[in-house]
């Protein structure tokens, strides 16, 4: 059921967004378009514009929700984000880095890209030098590695010229201006969204806990050892689009939760759409509020995200997140 | 065919040797209590036995393998954990959470079997958790909690129980009943239970073999009758224990006497 309406709700928001912006169009236009002999410039800047970006915002909206989701399991933490274990830096370091260079846009991917995996390694090796895997040194590992890359930010914010922080700025905060989805993060999202599947009822087990739910029959390391690898490997795709995107990771698994979708069987696919929706969503206003000024998506995210959240928050008052 | 031997088993806690070869038979149908003074290795002997802990020494064998070849959920249907410390309250029903002891059950991916909410149902009725089905799990009294525990543990079926202190929190009839429903299923099904406990005079009642560690690699095993004796307990607990028998002379009471 829940299932159901979110999926209604994600059509509803890519209709809204490919006709909502400066070039007007009705839906009616828009449905009949594939069967429109020739087409009009109001069809092409949608299909050439609005549709990519429009993508790219479902897709950072559920890798992100799907990467939330697993950090909260992972580190069995309500609090967790997608960005607590310091990927989000690594890209930005990597991503501001080329900015400060006035590489091009295709370095600047690169450049984020391999900022995050040399934050996953960093993490990962450190958590696990020489001792066990525990939840806790994981965690201090990623909150220290993360403010190691917060000083890189700074410093290249505070050593660069007034034009090139304006656009640092912009990717630090979230931003869908420029985005384009590649295959790569279709191909992520559907296997990421596969595999949660898959692990679904081992999730639902490790929330009783690391002993119980091996116990149980869980391989609790080598699900944990996954469950890092992916958030992290979904997160860094999502921030290589879009940049640090904040909130949606960590409202919209809370929100399905607070529906009462604690089962991960139906969590996982949830949290994706309602986190694509809102992300779809969000950028329709980031784009069309201000017109022609564009905000960044992450400012809209927090500004609808904090009194959603709230208004969840206080209906679900019997539940405890 | 026993159920569950171990061999020359060394339990080291914090370099401290616990439990020093250990030769123990559990036969099916049997209800074993553990016993012993706070950090004597109960806790670590168990976690051991559902190899959640390595072994310092020696071996395990269910029903003729070695431990150290089975692992996942065909070693969840076998060997089952009540742990002493309780549920961690993550937003969950009751119903769901009875429902995870059937993990290692499952056959498909996404679809329940009918069998295992027949199961489920039935765990939760024998521990008086019905009515709470569909409450959240962190508005359960300690009591509840432990009960959910258990019924957890049956939904998970196992052929041996490990409990460790499973009648934490709970009331006098809770204890009994319960117990009792767990020895039902140890006798019923040709399992086995083994129960970390320091209520001496209720596993006199429900248990029929004792494991007595003495806390410096010793120990005593046998029927309950040749070591629930005043002498041995007395020793292990390192004070002067008492052994009362009601009137019939069937059933023993031990206290603690100056």
């Amino acid at each position: 059921m829940l299932l159901l309406l979110l999926t209604l709700l994600a059509i509803a928001s890519v209709l809204f967004s490919l006709l909502s912006g400066s070039v007007t169009l009705s839906l009616h236009d828009l449905l009949n378009a594939p069967f429109a002999g020739e087409e009009s410039l109001q069809l092409q800047i949608v299909r050439e514009i609005r549709l990519p970006r429009t993508v790219a915002a479902f897709l950072v909206g559920g890798l992100l929700s799907l990467s939330g989701v697993i950090m909260q399991i992972l580190l069995r933490n309500p609090l967790a984000d997608p960005f607590i274990l310091g990927v989000s830096g690594g890209a930005a370091a990597g991503a501001l880095t080329a900015i400060f260079l006035g590489s091009s846009v295709f370095w600047l991917y690169q450049s984020a890209f391999s900022g995050a995996l040399l934050s996953i390694l960093l993490v990962f090796t450190l958590a696990n030098a020489g001792k066990r895997w525990s939840v806790t040194r994981l965690l201090l590992t990623g909150v220290v590695v993360s403010a190691g890359w917060g000083a890189l930010i700074n410093l290249l914010l505070t050593t660069s010229s007034e034009n090139t922080v304006q656009s640092m700025l912009f990717w630090l905060m979230g931003d869908l201006s420029q985005s384009r989805a590649s295959w790569h993060s279709y191909a992520l999202l559907l296997a990421g969204l596969g595999g949660g599947l898959a692990l679904s009822r081992a999730l639902n087990v490790l929330t009783l806990g690391d002993q119980n739910a091996q116990t149980l029959g869980v391989n609790v390391e080598a699900l944990r050892f996954t469950l890092y690898l992916a958030a992290s490997v979904l997160t860094a795709s999502a921030v290589v689009i879009a940049g640090s995107v904040g909130f949606v990771g960590l409202i919209a698994p809370h929100a399905i939760r607070m529906l009462g979708g604690r089962d991960h069987r139906y969590l996982i696919p949830s949290a994706v759409l309602l986190g694509g929706s809102f992300l779809v969503f969000a950028d329709s206003l980031a784009r069309t509020v201000l017109a022609p000024q564009q905000l960044p998506v992450g400012v809209v995210t927090a500004l609808i995200g904090v009194p959603s959240f709230i208004l969840i928050l206080r209906n679900s008052a019997t539940q405890s997140p | 065919m026993t159920l569950l031997q171990t061999r020359n088993l060394d339990i080291l806690v914090a370099r401290r040797r616990l439990i020093h070869q250990l030769e123990l038979k559990i036969e099916p149908g049997t209800s074993w209590a553990l016993l012993g003074r706070n950090g004597t290795g109960k806790t670590s002997l168990l976690h051991t036995l559902a190899k959640l802990l390595p072994a310092a020494t020696g071996e395990i064998y269910l029903e003729g393998e070695n431990l150290a070849t089975l692992s996942g959920k065909p070693l969840a249907r076998r060997i089952g954990l009540l742990f002493q410390q309780g549920l961690p309250a993550m937003p969950k029903t009751v119903f769901e959470t009875a429902m995870l002891g059937r993990y290692p059950h499952h056959q498909s991916l996404w679809k329940d079997d009918p069998e295992d909410f027949e199961v489920v149902e039935n765990a939760l009725r024998e521990f008086d958790l019905a009515h709470l089905s569909a409450r959240s799990i962190d508005t359960l009294s300690g009591g509840e909690a432990q009960r959910l525990s258990l019924a957890q543990l049956v939904a998970q079926a196992p052929a041996l129980y490990l409990l460790d202190e499973p009648s934490n929190h709970l009331d006098l009839a809770h204890q009994l009943k319960g117990l009792r429903r767990l020895k039902a299923k140890v006798t019923g099904h040709r399992a086995a239970l083994v129960m970390a406990s320091h209520d001496i005079n209720l596993v006199s009642q429900m248990c029929d073999h004792v494991l007595l560690l003495m806390g410096d690699g010793t120990y005593l095993t046998g029927p309950v009758s040749e070591i629930l004796l005043e002498d041995h307990l007395s020793e292990a607990f390192g004070c002067r224990i008492r052994r009362v028998e009601s009137g019939e002379g069937k059933e023993a009471f031990f206290f603690p006497s100056a």
